[in-house]
Parts: structure tokens; C-alpha cells; sequence
């Protein structure tokens, strides 16, 4: 082919109309088809996501059916504690169990109920399905967590302190009032307990009404009597986000009366750091760490006049004036209690560093006064609860 | 003969019909296509929206206090199917229909249902369970436009939620 026949060939334009025209139909057709299965997708898409949810929220269901059947041992389809041997269906993972609602099935589940690394701990894993655990296509999500059991210390006595007790004044401790919970003494405490020449009294439930006796207030008892009466720091963090969930948690040192009033519930007041209390070791958390807690007049918030709850110090707490209150009180540190104020329920103290100079780890002092009451430590006056719930820091999602 | 044959006088014009014929025919599959893939975008679009609302309202029911002690009950129950969440006189879900705006295309609904009711939830008749239901429903469009009025789609949540 000769160069001009082959430039004529090229520059030529006749013809050209029903090629382009087929190219152009290549690419309309093309166009279609992507269009076509992009859209077709979309639903698909949106389909999956609404079983993504609904299996999410079955899993969520799961883990509230076992927790509900956690806190209730004694109802049909409960679960006791502790633990049998053998886990009941369905909370061995053994049965489906379906999910309805308007009588159409959305889902379904499984969930396993296993024991913790704590007496007190339940391991639940929970399986949501939607829309069956056999269909295709279909969801799964999983949900973990470790349940914890807000323990009850059941102190020994009214008051509890591992350390030194010094009682002075007109103060009383008396635990004659409750058996509810057993025979409580007034008070014991790991090193001596002095009751001042005054009116000071310490009552047990030692069957008289003669005060200061050893069946009353035990002394020099061994450091086992109050192994029991510590909380791990896994049950401190469940305490402290319970507290933070109702904005009821401090740090460092914290005053409470008339300008700063103490609420209703659970009350806690953490070391400066925010950090457990020798959590890297014994002894490795410095005193001027510990939190400081002074309560003072009026500091109850509840009308009433009356603080109800639990009041947990990582540190040492003082109390004068007429404080009221009806609960527990637990702290780290050393207690001084004087004035005219009353406690009705239960006090421990730790004690985890001794106290400067020797002195004791309690001291009573004024008309203060400590009164046990198994329901009101129990129960923080009706403001604690005391079933399982989910441990801080365990909640996991996993998509199946 | 030979001579016709080759000559190209009025080729172009037959050649431009042929084109327009074949571009139209191409045309005409692409509009027939467009309600199609329209409603499968529209349809993926109201569905995850839906399901987002949805989501959005059971974690604000999760976030409701319902607790022994202190005696709290900020979830409710609905006293029929057709009735939003009550606690005490206090209404805790009501019906969005329609919601606010961006979202007036959609109704939402919170039904909580107290499981000591008969038939109970998933096996299980106790006050302290109750089973929380939120629909969110939207008017669908088809192929060929909306669909009849009253017509509508849903997406379903539904949870147990146990009193702590």
C-alpha cells in the first residue's frame, strides 16, 4: 500500500458513523451493567447491616437474660449460687433460644454461663443470631463479659478496725439491736481496744447488757479475722465506676458539709492518683497519696438529713458534728469519728499504713455513735445494689 | 453495474440512521434500567438509614436507669402493643411520628413489653425482664414510583433488657 492510499484510508471519515455508533453502544451497555449491579447491591447491603443490628442487639438480650437469671437464683429459669456443677439449659450453650416480637421471629440466641476467676465473678458469653442460627445469609455477634457480685463484707462487728481502737468520751458502739445477720460483737480490732474512763460503751450481742467486755469488743484479734474484709481492686474498680456513673466520685482530699453536700449512694473517694492503693505491691503507694476525707455538719444532701449509702475513702476519713448516716463505711486508711453524729450500719477500716506515733487506727470520741444494722450496711440504707452486674473494663463485641 | 455499486452518493445519511437506531436502542435499555437501579439505591438508602435510627434509639433505652436499689424506672412499659412505654404517668419513649427533620420521612416507635405478662419473653414470666421493641417504618418506593399510601417498610429491633 502505497503511503498516500494509506493516508487516504486513515483521514477518510466516511463510514466512521455506525463504528462510533457500536463503540458508543459498548460503552452505554457497559454503563448499564455497572449501573445495574451497583444498585441491585445497595439493598443487599442495607439488608445486611439491619442483621448486623439485629443479631447486636440479640446478643445484648442474651446477656441480659443470663444476668436476670444471675440475680434471681430462686425463680424458674434462675441460676443458683454459687454455680452447679452442671449449668441448666439454656445457659450451657445447649439451646436456642428464639426471639419474637408482634409474633414474628427476629433472632435468636445462645449464651454460656461459666464461672470467673472469683468466687464472686461469672464468665457469660453471649451469641446473637439473626435470623435463625441456620439460615443463609445470616448474622452472628458475640458478646462477653465478666459479671461481678458486689460482695457484701459482713464485718464481724459494728466496728471493724485492723489496727488499734480508742474509745473516749460518751461515744458507743453498739450491735444489739440486729441478729438479722447473725451475732455481731460491737467492735474488733487487730491491736488493743481502750475505752476511756468516761461513759464510753462498746455492746455486742453477747446476751447481757454489760458494756466493755471482751465478748463485746474483742481485741488483739488475729490479721485472719480480716482477710475477709477487703475488697480486691477488681471489685474497687466496679465500686469506682458505679460511683463515677453517678457522679459521686472524688479524689484527694475532699471536704463534705453545708458548701459541699455528700449524695445518696454510692460515695467514693479515691487516692490522689486515681490509682488503687499499693495495686503495684505492698507498700508502694505513698501516703500522700491516700485520699483525705473530713464530713462535717449538714453535709447530708438527702433531705432527710440522713447520708444513705456506701462511703468507700482510699485513705483516712474524720467525721465531727452531727453527721447521720445510714450504710457502710469503708476506709483504707484510719478513721476518727467525734461529735454528736450517728451510723447506723457497719465500719471498717483497713488500715493499710500505721498510724504515726503509734496512735490508733480508730478513735470515738465526743457522743459519736455506731449502731449496727445488717440491712442498712447491706443495702447502703436502700441505695446499693446488690445483684450481679457487668465488671468494668470486660464488655467485648465480636462480630461472628 | 460495477459502477453503482461503488458509488458512495447518500451512504452517509443511511449511515447516521443506522447510528441513531442502534445510540437509541442503547438509550432505551438505559432508561428502562434507571427506575430499577433507583429504587435499589433508594431502597439501601431508607433500609440503613432505618436501621441507624433503630440503633440510635436502643442505645438511648439501654442508657435508661431501671434499678431495685434505689428504686429507679426510667424504662417503662407500654400498657398495649399500641402504646408507648409508661413510667408511672410519665411517658418514656414516645412516638416520633414523623421524626424531626432530616428524618420526616420516617416514624419511630418504642414498645417495651413487661415480661409477667402471659407468655412472659423467650421463655421466661418475671416483672424483673421486659423486652424492648423499636420499629422504625418508612414509605418504600418501587420500580415504578411510591408505593400505595399505608404502604410501609420497617427496620426491627429488638432486646431483653433485666432490672438491676
Amino acid at each position: 500500500m502505497s503511503p498516500r492510499a494509506l493516508t487516504a484510508m486513515v483521514t477518510d471519515r466516511r463510514g466512521s458513523a455506525l463504528p462510533m455508533a457500536m463503540l458508543a453502544l459498548i460503552v452505554l451497555s457497559a454503563l448499564i451493567l455497572a449501573f445495574s449491579a451497583l444498585s441491585a447491591s445497595e439493598p443487599v447491603i442495607a439488608n445486611n447491616q439491619l442483621m448486623v443490628a439485629q443479631a447486636r442487639a440479640i446478643a445484648e438480650a442474651a446477656l441480659e437474660r443470663a444476668l436476670w437469671a444471675l440475680n434471681n437464683p430462686g425463680l424458674a429459669g434462675g441460676l443458683a449460687n454459687p454455680l452447679p456443677g452442671a449449668i441448666p439449659a439454656p445457659y450451657d450453650g445447649s439451646q436456642f433460644v428464639a426471639v419474637t416480637t408482634g409474633g414474628a421471629s427476629i433472632g435468636g440466641f445462645r449464651v454460656i454461663v461459666a464461672g470467673g476467676a472469683a468466687p464472686h465473678e461469672r464468665s457469660i458469653t453471649a451469641d446473637g443470631w439473626a435470623p435463625n442460627d441456620s439460615a443463609t445469609p445470616r448474622a452472628k455477634q458475640r458478646i462477653t463479659v465478666t459479671a461481678l457480685q458486689i460482695r457484701f463484707l459482713d464485718p464481724p462487728a459494728a466496728l471493724s478496725v485492723r489496727a488499734g481502737l480508742e474509745l473516749s468520751g460518751d461515744s458507743t458502739v453498739d450491735a444489739r439491736a440486729d441478729a438479722s445477720c447473725g451475732s455481731k460483737a460491737g467492735s474488733v480490732s487487730l491491736g488493743a481496744t481502750t475505752v476511756g474512763s468516761g461513759t464510753a460503751a462498746v455492746y455486742g450481742q453477747d446476751g447481757n447488757n454489760v458494756k466493755n467486755q471482751d465478748t463485746d469488743a474483742p481485741q488483739n484479734q488475729p490479721e485472719s479475722t480480716f482477710d475477709a474484709l477487703g475488697y480486691s481492686n477488681a471489685e474497687l474498680n466496679m465500686l469506682k465506676a458505679l460511683a463515677r456513673a453517678t457522679g459521686t466520685y472524688y479524689r484527694g482530699a475532699v471536704t463534705f458539709d453545708s458548701s459541699r453536700r455528700i449524695p445518696n449512694g454510692i460515695v467514693y473517694v479515691d487516692t490522689v492518683s486515681g490509682h488503687n492503693i499499693d495495686a503495684a505491691g505492698p507498700g508502694t503507694t505513698p501516703v500522700s497519696d491516700f485520699a483525705s476525707v473530713s464530713i462535717g455538719d449538714e453535709a447530708p444532701a438527702d433531705p432527710g438529713g440522713a447520708f444513705s449509702g456506701w462511703l468507700i475513702v482510699a485513705g483516712s476519713l474524720s467525721i465531727s458534728g452531727s453527721f447521720q448516716m445510714r450504710g457502710l463505711v469503708y476506709a483504707l486508711g484510719d478513721l476518727s469519728h467525734a461529735g454528736a453524729g450517728q451510723i447506723e450500719g457497719a465500719v471498717i477500716t483497713r488500715n493499710l499504713r500505721a498510724a504515726a506515733g503509734g496512735s490508733p487506727g480508730a478513735t470515738l470520741s465526743g457522743a459519736a455513735r455506731i449502731t449496727y444494722g445488717c440491712g442498712q450496711a447491706r443495702t447502703g440504707g436502700g441505695q446499693v445494689p446488690g445483684g450481679f452486674l457487668i465488671k468494668p473494663g470486660t464488655y467485648k463485641e465480636q462480630a461472628g | 453495474m460495477p459502477i453503482r455499486l461503488r458509488n458512495e452518493n447518500g451512504m452517509t445519511l443511511a449511515e447516521v440512521l443506522a447510528a441513531v437506531a442502534v445510540v437509541g436502542i442503547g438509550l432505551v435499555a438505559l432508561a428502562s434500567v434507571i427506575p430499577l437501579a433507583a429504587y435499589g439505591i433508594q431502597e439501601g438508602n431508607q433500609l440503613s438509614t432505618a436501621t441507624f435510627l433503630a440503633n440510635q434509639r436502643m442505645e438511648q433505652v439501654r442508657s435508661a436507669t431501671w434499678t431495685t436499689l434505689p428504686a429507679a424506672d426510667d424504662l417503662g412499659s407500654s400498657p398495649s402493643t399500641l402504646t408507648a412505654p409508661q413510667s408511672g404517668s410519665a411517658t418514656t419513649f414516645p412516638d416520633e411520628s414523623p421524626l424531626a427533620a432530616p428524618y420526616a420521612g420516617y416514624t419511630r416507635t418504642v414498645r417495651i413489653r413487661d415480661c409477667s405478662l402471659a407468655g412472659g419473653c423467650s421463655g421466661v414470666q418475671d416483672a424483673d425482664l421486659r423486652q424492648v421493641t423499636v420499629t422504625v417504618a418508612y414509605a418504600p418506593m418501587t420500580g415504578i414510583g411510591r408505593t400505595p399510601a399505608g404502604a410501609t417498610k420497617s427496620a426491627v429491633l429488638t432486646m431483653l433488657v433485666s432490672k438491676r
